[in-house]
């Protein structure tokens, strides 16, 4: 055996040692196929609620990545704590699908309903991107449940409280409307659906402080 | 071409002339435009054609792989065919006839037509006879028989039950053992190499 046959037969067998102790990835492709986006549509578990997302914010998740949907119009008039802004129309841009193409934070987008949030969570999923959320609601749902917190059901148990009190917590670690404010306004408001609790009810002191 | 030109795109006719045209340069080059190279294997004097047909083999396995592993490759678009294993073998032992007597496989005979070799254009007539045979009969010969035994689209890998890789590496060294003994076949016999 001569040198170039060596050489031939020692790269061949080193490469194919390497190749053997990998797995093969059979989805390349990250898109998402129309089975599996119906599944995750269907689902629900994108949305994360607005006291979910206040909690993030008070807590400084370092996990956490706010995407404004909006137009910047709105974007600058108000918006959430630390969030940044890519309007829909913007969001298929190479510049910002990179803020998406990653796995350590936990992208939640938002815009004034869930509608806008909602569909360019659809696209980021259909195109494969992890971790994306929404919060159910946007910023309407922020500025009932947040920022102004009222008492929304006739029957008050614990649990309505904690909600409240955390809610109440929340608006004034924002600055929405103070305690007073907040208690006049739940004199005159009118029972409405209760929204649905989801675990989290964390102390307020956090952020009182 | 997946990640080159989209799928079911009229580009793919246009990579496939090219890919075709070096197909059969390289083939022409390598000196298989000869009948006389490929009877070689079966007779015992020419062991070129069995090497370079497993250096592609395992070439292009490697290469799907490592395309694979960088994320270039989509395994799942790969075509595979259906196996039918005993219509394969009949099949195979067909075409294993043709090979020995006429000293060509389809592409080959291509590549000596295009090089002007008169045993070449009459091996592509023997293929167009054997392809008109096979229509005519085929409802009454080979309709029922061409769908048996089929255990579906199988690879090695799957029916060794071992990963994709160790099956590439097993075949990677059975291909090297099998290089070494024809090589010691030759040298056993005292076979020299034939010049065409």
């Amino acid at each position: 055996m001569n040198g170039r046959n060596l050489f031939g037969v020692v790269l061949v067998l080193v490469l194919g040692a390497f190749i053997a102790f990998t797995t093969v990835n059979r989805k390349v492709s990250r898109e998402i196929s129309p089975d599996e986006l119906h599944q995750k549509i269907i689902e629900k578990t994108r949305y994360f609620t607005p006291e979910d997302v206040a909690h993030f914010i008070i807590s400084e998740d370092p996990a956490l990545q706010l995407i404004d949907v909006r137009d910047p119009k709105n974007h600058n008039k108000f918006t959430l704590k630390g969030a940044f802004n890519i309007p829909l129309n913007e969001l298929l841009k190479k510049e910002n699908l990179a803020y998406l193409d990653q796995d350590a934070y936990k992208t939640i987008f938002f815009s004034n309903g869930s509608t806008d949030a909602d569909v360019a969570w659809l696209l980021a999923t259909r195109l494969g991107y992890k971790n994306v959320y929404v919060m159910k609601g946007g910023m309407n749902a922020w500025i009932e449940h947040i920022l102004d917190p009222r008492e929304h059901s006739v029957i008050w148990d614990r649990v309505d409280d904690e909600m409240y009190q955390y809610r109440k917590g929340a608006s004034k670690f924002f600055g929405g409307k103070s305690d007073e404010a907040v208690q006049d306004n739940a004199e005159d408001n009118k029972p409405k659906p209760k929204t649905p609790t989801k675990g989290k009810k964390k102390e307020v002191e956090g952020g009182c402080g | 071409m997946a990640p080159i030109f989209q799928q079911g795109s009229e580009w793919n006719l246009l990579a496939a002339l090219f890919i075709g045209i070096a197909f059969g340069f390289v083939l022409e080059r390598a000196g298989f435009s000869t009948s006389r190279k490929l009877a070689g294997v079966f007779y015992g004097y020419d062991f070129t054609v069995l090497k370079v047909f497993f250096t592609a083999a395992f070439t292009a396995a490697m290469g799907l792989l490592y395309l694979n592993y960088f994320g270039v490759f989509n395994y799942e678009l790969v075509w595979m065919p259906t196996t039918y294993v005993v219509p394969t073998l009949v099949g195979g032992a067909i075409m294993g006839v043709g090979f020995i007597m006429g000293g060509f496989c389809p592409g080959t005979s291509m590549c000596g037509i295009a090089t002007g070799k008169i045993d070449a254009l009459a091996f592509v007539g023997g293929i167009a006879i054997g392809v008109f045979f096979y229509g005519v009969s085929y409802e009454w010969l080979w309709e029922d028989f061409r769908l048996t035994t089929n255990i579906g689209k199988k690879t090695m890998s799957e029916v060794l039950g071992i990963s994709p890789g160790i099956a590439v590496l097993i075949f990677i060294i059975f291909g090297l053992f099998v290089f070494w003994l024809v090589d010691k076949v030759k040298k056993e016999y005292n076979i020299k190499d034939v010049e065409y």
